[in-house]
């Protein structure tokens, strides 16, 4: 069973998100903001992040960064969730070392493939 | 009675009635003079009533501009606010759909898919006005890059699958094998076929809708041309003028009886146009109506249309025409209102430095050939005047005064009879004054700097040098460059932190950065880079030539949009 790890700061978000994940067999673990998001990465070692991207303390740009900086985390694929559906954002969560990219309102057809995708990849 | 009587009492007679005749002269005299006296004061009055009413219209016109501005704003920031507790409806109605699949019978999934259908809805329309006050306010933007169009249309028929068989039609795409690639925007470009085509099949039953591409020559170049056409209800002339235009659709009762906001093809046609091309429409009543879309291919050298804002109707800048002869006033006012100005004129010294004031206009044209009318003191008193020296003057002068103008501070002048072409020219280069355009290179290596600032130099650019990103930052925020060169690897604040900044920052965000790096790039590094940075230069790999026209193009560029771009009423430069 796949460990996934969800950073997001919107209750009711991160309770449709972990609900369903769960639903479909997965091992959800949950983080409220970037830096415990980095933390629990590095003491989780999930097997992939789904990361939203406005979070408090540290935001996700910066978290993705972290990660990717870090050689205990780099290989663990990071999908960046936002709500801005524009093509500035796809580029800028790839340059921050997101693996993927996907928007808010969370279409979960679309994300369980791109998880998937990058799940058989390792 | 003596023959000297009688001469002395026709002389009286005479004398009393010169006397009379004196006497309503000079009332009559009086009453002129009182009339002219009054007649000039209305005059006046008049004449301060039209510039009042002129300033006010014009200020009153400028908070127009404002409101649209804010309401643009005002609508991105809530519809972005609205989606956030649409998410949660759609998504917790998606979780109880799923859930309740385990139920069985479920006589609640009805209900639940009614809850999820409108949630979608409701987030379709808040995307499309989140679009359109986009536009509306500038931030829309165009990415460039090369697609395969056949894989586009593939996309795109799979994605509008279900909303063509909901009203039980079929689609056909058709396209030739080689269409090849494409480059342009490809998410507006989808966007604008999901557009027509949802469209059509909202408007057709039962019936074909079929999808076209095939490759063009466009003018301006090689594109694609797309088609839409459906068997659907069609329009009535009638009906299709003002399709294009925001919230309406051909009638009150289609939005009754077919929903939508009437935006998407307002939508489609910004993207159409943002994007080089254009969308036509042919259709026929009880028939069907044909959609055709033009996408050129965008060669890094064919300039785009900047986004024409959807309500706003853009002024090119204000200029203030100071002269006593009328008639030359108003030969002037045609060409100049023709080409988007906004003309005011002062019939005196005093009215035209109040409008001067009143009135921030881009440019004044002062008439000094009259030697009644003193304009000579009008450009000393605009010149010394520090709220108004700022603005620069045309002169029309004759030629012997040239130099005088000149000496007083004129920025340029003309010769009667004005020259209309010659005029708009010369405003457009006092618009945007000649001052050399500077560019800032940041770059930790202190050879690369020197070889980059002398071959800028040689242009005629100034230059300003930073050592390391840090300072790149600093200088950034001392004074917007035109053009910045960046190198990628610098100590600490590395190239990358220096674009991404840039990026984000709204003073900043539309400084044309080019990269020249040594820096062994990734793939995902040059993508990322192609998004944020106008063009990259690899160390060692590029010409001159090259770099110089790149970022010639891109000063040329940014003063083209910012006299283009200027808020209406205070001009560029």
């Amino acid at each position: 069973m796949a460990k996934i790890l969800l950073i997001e700061d919107n209750e009711l978000n991160r309770d449709m998100l972990s609900r369903r994940l769960v639903r479909h067999g997965y091992d959800v673990l949950v983080a409220y903001d970037g830096a415990s998001g980095v933390e629990m990465t590095g003491t989780e070692l999930p097997d992939l992040v789904l990361m939203d991207m406005s979070l408090p303390v540290l935001d996700g740009w910066e978290a993705a960064q972290r990660l990717k900086a870090n050689p205990e985390t780099r290989s663990i694929p990071v999908i960046a969730l936002t709500a801005h559906a524009m093509t500035a954002d796809r580029e800028r969560a790839l340059a921050a070392g997101c693996d993927d990219y996907d928007t808010k309102p969370i279409e979960l057809p679309r994300l369980l493939e791109k998880m998937q995708r990058l799940l058989a990849r390792r | 009675m003596s023959s000297i009587e009688q001469l002395e009492r026709r002389l009286e007679r005479e004398r009393q009635a010169r006397k009379a005749a004196e006497a309503i002269a000079e009332e009559k005299t009086r009453e002129i003079y009182d009339a002219n006296v009054r007649l000039q004061q209305l005059n006046n009055r008049l004449e301060e009533l039209v510039g009042q009413r002129t300033t006010e219209l014009a200020a009153a016109r400028d908070e127009a501009i404002r409101a649209s501005k804010a309401k643009s704003d005002f609508l991105a920031s809530m519809s972005h606010e609205l989606r956030t507790p649409l998410n949660a409806i759609i998504g917790y109605s998606e979780i109880l759909l799923e859930e309740s699949e385990d139920l069985v019978p479920s006589e609640l999934r009805p209900d639940l898919e009614k809850i999820r259908g409108a949630g979608r809805n409701l987030l379709g329309l808040i995307n499309d006005i989140l679009d359109l006050s986009k536009i509306e306010a500038g931030k829309m933007d165009v990415f460039l890059e090369s697609f395969d169009v056949v894989a586009l249309l593939d996309e795109v028929g799979a994605t509008v699958e279900p909303l063509i068989a909901k009203n039980g039609n079929a689609l056909t795409v058709n396209c030739e094998a080689q269409l090849g690639m494409l480059r342009s925007d490809p998410i507006k470009v989808r966007q604008i076929l999901l557009n027509l085509l949802s469209n059509a099949a909202k408007f057709t039953t039962k019936g074909r809708i079929t999808l076209t591409a095939r490759r063009r020559g466009l003018s301006g170049g090689d594109g694609v041309e797309f088609e839409v056409t459906d068997k659907g209800i069609g329009m009535t002339p009638d009906q299709l003028t003002g399709l294009f235009r925001p919230f309406s659709q051909a009638d009150a009762s289609t939005t009754r009886k077919y929903g939508g906001t009437g935006l998407g093809l307002a939508i489609t046609r910004h993207f159409c146009r943002m994007l080089g091309g254009d969308v036509t429409v042919d259709s026929t009543f009880g028939e069907g109506s044909t959609f055709k879309v033009t996408v050129p291919d965008i060669d890094s050298d064919t300039a785009l249309a900047a986004p024409q804002p959807v309500w706003e109707h853009r002024v090119v800048g204000t200029v203030l025409v100071v002269e006593d002869g009328r008639e030359a006033t108003k030969s002037l006012a045609g060409p100049l209102t023709q080409e988007g100005y906004r003309v005011i004129t002062a019939g005196g010294g005093a009215d035209g430095l109040r409008l001067a004031r009143e009135g921030t206009p881009d440019a004044i044209i002062l008439d000094v050939v009259n030697p009644e009318f003193d304009g000579w003191e009008i450009l000393r008193l605009l010149k010394t005047d520090t709220d108004l020296c700022d603005i620069p003057v045309i002169l029309v002068t004759v030629l012997d005064d040239r130099d005088m103008g000149f000496a007083l501070g004129a920025a340029e002048h003309l010769t009667k009879p004005i020259n209309p072409k010659e005029l708009l020219r010369l405003l457009a280069r006092v618009q945007r004054p000649e001052v050399a355009p500077d560019v800032l290179v940041v770059d930790d290596d202190q050879s690369t700097r020197a070889m980059l600032r002398r071959m800028l130099v040689k242009e005629g650019w100034r230059v300003r040098e930073a050592a390391n990103g840090a300072e790149g930052l600093e200088q950034l925020a001392r004074a917007v460059p035109a053009v910045m060169l960046l190198d990628l690897m610098m100590p600490e604040v590395d190239g990358f932190e220096v674009l991404r900044a840039v990026r984000q920052a709204a003073a900043w965000r539309d400084i044309p950065v080019v990269i020249v790096t040594s820096k062994d790039l990734t793939r995902d590094e040059l993508e990322w880079l192609r998004g944020h940075a106008m063009d990259v230069f690899q160390k060692g790999a590029y010409s001159r030539a090259e770099l110089i026209a790149t970022v010639r193009a891109m000063v040329d560029a940014a003063r083209v949009a910012s006299s283009r771009m200027v808020p209406p009423g205070r001009g560029g430069g």
